[in-house]
């Protein structure tokens, strides 16, 4: 029987809604939740040996402390394979799942995760993960853990997924790197003699999806309440939650309460892929505290949030900015935020 | 006052070099500088006094590093082939002598498979940048990825006055590295070479009446700090586009002051030797195509306008030139892709046929998505390779090139353990002038 550690969330692993977001990682003995469904379908090949249970915000705190514990708990509890979710289409959760399937990564077991396709989670699975397309909500549930259970019984059985499993498992485009007969150079001259005579070729390297935003319709002045958000990394002095200098795995947010300005003393730009000397000469040049000031003052701007909201853009994927979106617009709409001016490096 | 002594008489008006080849086999260190039948010597002693005398170095440790070896090179800055000109010729021009029409014309001499390696430790911060890591293993797993593995290194171990800072550390090594490579190189006069090869561009006349596609090569080099440059005859590239000729390059009239990531900066080294060139020359001589000539520009440029200046004036360049198609090198990574697609664009705008060498930042597992910018137009793209790909590296007998920590590992530690390291870190590994053999596929 192939052993299974199961990853859910606090919601799903019984414990509450959005209030148990902070719940900490525990461990349970056995299936939970959805875990139950999926253990019938799987028990003749596998069984669920233990339920991880995280908050998703706890999951988002800290991921290398996560993951570390999540590989310890694979180990004592001798797992061969780790299930995570299916998460739907939470993009919390969905991350939390990549960072559990992350961890059986480093364990060296294999990981199955069951997702929506356009859930972020998706891109930041190791390679190797299978991810199971999942539906939109828990209204899929049974669909859902049912394509879960068939790729989990084929894992365990070691046999091949069928062609429509397969279907079911969301393909990304996994890139290796490979020696080639000839040289770079050379291919390109070769490419492009192709191309001028009109023969076919294939090329090495097509374009990634680049998702469009839609602007959002303007807002009425005076602009109430207004934030301040950046992809520039201003952190205060000696940058105390050690945001990354380049691929940023958190936001954070910063207090402004009482400031006119961002004075040049308690400030400073750790972004990695800038010359930071005027940032760091005048903090505002980046977020412009100074300039919102006067115009709450002129009436303008009719409130300023109390904190600042930053990341680091620097080779940081999409995917994960689109988390990052995802959780401070759900921070920023708690504390009644209208508009934010979003500056970048 | 400046006296013009009319060297270039004797060259007539044709754009011709002969790449005279002396291939070297052996590198030995000796009691003199010499070539003879496939063997190098190099006497050290008389090349460090050269060196302090000249360079401004403080002092300088030689070494020889041969293929096959249990050696990791660290802390490299550049690699540089010996080269260099008799009678009056000028090679590296704006660094070892002035610019004049015996650049890119006449004879060259060139010691074929062999680089001068210039390495050094520069700590600190200019304007918010670094120097990054390069290093080399001369076999093992990693020996695969970096071109330098396959050549005989003569490495210069460069230390620098205490009171010079990053700037003046890198250039004082630059200065060393092109010293050197025209010292070295001139061990060859008086000896017949291997191989004369012939490189000059037919008339354009004759290649447009029987419709032979005319190709340009529009390189672009990195330009961001004085840690980051690189340089057209000694001053610094701007994004005014340049044509050169492509004998030019073969005698070092672009020159790297490039320190950044080790897998993606073009080496001195690959502008003289430079695999497009080669290549695009290789197939003149079939008669399959014509080479229109190089333009050189800046990437990293800032702001999108300023882009958008080099990526048409370049494009504009290239028509004039009657090109047809264009082969697009690019320097680095991150913002530079727009650089690189923005010039793609615009060529396929005016009708020029592109093809784009680019490296891959996929992550450690190769799941993270594709680059930055990505034009449309772009629909022939080569791959040199995911720089973030882990490989793991054994211990090894030799370190050659530093004594302090290179990047994140301790100098002492590297002959004992394991480490592993991105490929970014392997010099010239994805190099974007396409010497390797490395590619990126989906699976």
């Amino acid at each position: 029987m192939m052993r299974i550690i199961h990853y859910l969330n606090q919601f799903f692993g019984g414990i509450g809604g959005e209030d148990q977001a902070e719940y900490p990682l525990t461990v349970t003995p056995g299936p939970l939740g959805p875990g139950r469904l999926l253990a019938d379908k799987i028990s003749d090949a596998a069984t669920i040996v233990a339920t991880i249970v995280c908050g998703d915000n706890t999951a988002q705190y800290s991921p290398e402390h996560i993951k570390a514990e999540i590989a310890g708990l694979i180990e004592q509890y001798a797992a061969d394979a780790l299930v995570a979710g299916p998460a739907f289409s939470s993009g919390r959760y969905g991350l939390a799942c990549a960072e559990a399937a992350e961890a059986a990564h480093f364990v060296g077991i294999r990981a199955v995760v069951g997702m929506h396709p356009e859930n972020p989670g998706v891109n930041l699975c190791p390679a190797n993960v299978l991810i199971v397309q999942s539906g939109e909500s828990a209204m899929d549930m049974m669909a859902s853990v049912g394509r879960v259970s068939d790729v989990v019984n084929r894992l365990a059985r070691n046999e091949d997924l069928s062609p429509d499993e397969l279907k079911t498992c969301i393909k990304r485009d996994i890139r290796f790197n490979a020696f080639s007969a000839e040289n770079g150079a050379q291919r390109a001259v070769d490419m492009l003699l192709a191309k001028i005579r009109g023969n076919t070729y294939a090329s090495e390297q097509i374009s990634p999806h680049f998702p469009r935003v839609e602007p959002a319709p303007p807002i009425e002045v005076p602009l109430s309440k207004i934030a301040l958000v950046s992809t520039g990394g201003l952190v205060p002095k000696g940058n105390p939650d050690r945001l990354e200098s380049s691929d940023a795995t958190k936001w954070v947010s910063y207090s402004i309460a009482g400031r006119a300005s961002l004075n040049p003393e308690d400030f400073e730009c750790i972004h990695g892929g800038i010359d930071v000397t005027h940032i760091n000469n005048y903090p505002n040049r980046l977020i412009p505290l100074d300039i919102c000031s006067e115009f709450r003052a002129k009436g303008l701007i009719g409130a300023l949030d109390d904190e600042y909201y930053v990341t680091v853009g620097n080779l940081t994927p999409v995917a994960r900015c689109e988390q990052f979106a995802i959780e401070m617009t759900a921070k920023l709409r708690e504390k009644a935020v209208t508009g934010v001016i979003l500056t970048s490096s | 006052m400046y006296q013009a002594n009319a060297p270039q008489a004797h060259l007539g008006a044709a754009h011709k070099l002969e790449l005279c080849n002396y291939t070297v086999r052996k590198l030995r260190l000796g009691d003199e500088t010499n070539w003879s039948d496939g063997v190098l010597t190099v006497n050290a002693d008389e090349l460090k006094k050269h060196l302090i005398a000249e360079a401004g170095i403080r002092r300088v440790g030689i070494a020889v590093a041969r293929p096959g070896e249990s050696t990791r090179i660290v802390n490299i800055l550049d690699a540089i082939e010996p080269r260099a000109k008799p009678g009056d010729g000028q090679i590296f021009p704006g660094f070892l002598g002035a610019m004049d029409g015996t650049v890119g014309r006449g004879q060259t001499h060139a010691l074929n498979g062999c680089a001068v390696m210039v390495c050094g430790s520069v700590p600190g911060e200019v304007a918010s940048q670094v120097v990054s890591e390069a290093m080399v293993d001369m076999s093992g797993p990693g020996a695969r990825y970096s071109p330098f593995s396959k050549t005989l290194n003569l490495i210069l171990w460069c230390d620098f006055y205490d009171d010079q800072g990053p700037v003046k550390r890198v250039s004082v090594a630059r200065y060393a590295g092109l010293v050197a490579a025209r010292f070295i190189g001139a061990a060859t006069f008086g000896n017949p070479p291997d191989e004369i090869r012939t490189y000059e561009i037919p008339e354009r006349s004759s290649t447009l009446k029987n419709e032979t596609p005319h190709v340009v090569y529009i390189c672009p080099g990195m330009l961001l700090s004085d840690l980051h440059q690189t340089f057209l005859s000694g001053s610094a590239l701007t994004s005014t586009p340049t044509v050169v000729h492509p004998t030019q390059l073969m005698d070092g009239i672009l020159v790297s002051g490039n320190y950044d990531i080790g897998a993606t900066r073009n080496p001195t080294y690959f502008y003289q030797r430079n695999p497009i060139v080669e290549a695009l020359f290789a197939y003149q001589y079939k008669g399959l195509l014509a080479f229109a000539g190089i333009i050189v520009t800046k990437c990293l440029i800032e702001g999108f306008f300023g882009k958008q200046r080099s990526a048409y004036l370049a494009a504009q360049t290239a028509k004039l030139l009657d090109a047809n198609g264009a082969i697009i090198s690019i320097e680095e990574c991150g913002h530079a892709y727009a650089d690189l697609m923005l010039t793609c664009q615009a060529c396929e705008e005016m009708g020029i046929k592109t093809v784009l060498l680019m490296a891959e930042s996929a992550g450690p597992t190769g799941a993270k998505p594709g680059p930055i910018a990505f034009a449309e137009s772009a629909d022939a793209v080569i791959s040199v390779g995911n720089m973030d790909e882990l490989i793991s590296l054994p211990p090894v007998d030799v370190i050659l090139g530093g004594q302090w920590s290179c990047g994140r590992w301790m100098i002492d530690n590297m002959a004992m353990e394991t480490m592993e390291t991105p490929l970014a870190n392997i010099f010239a590994a994805n190099c974007q002038l396409g010497p390797g053999r490395l590619t990126g596929e989906t699976r």
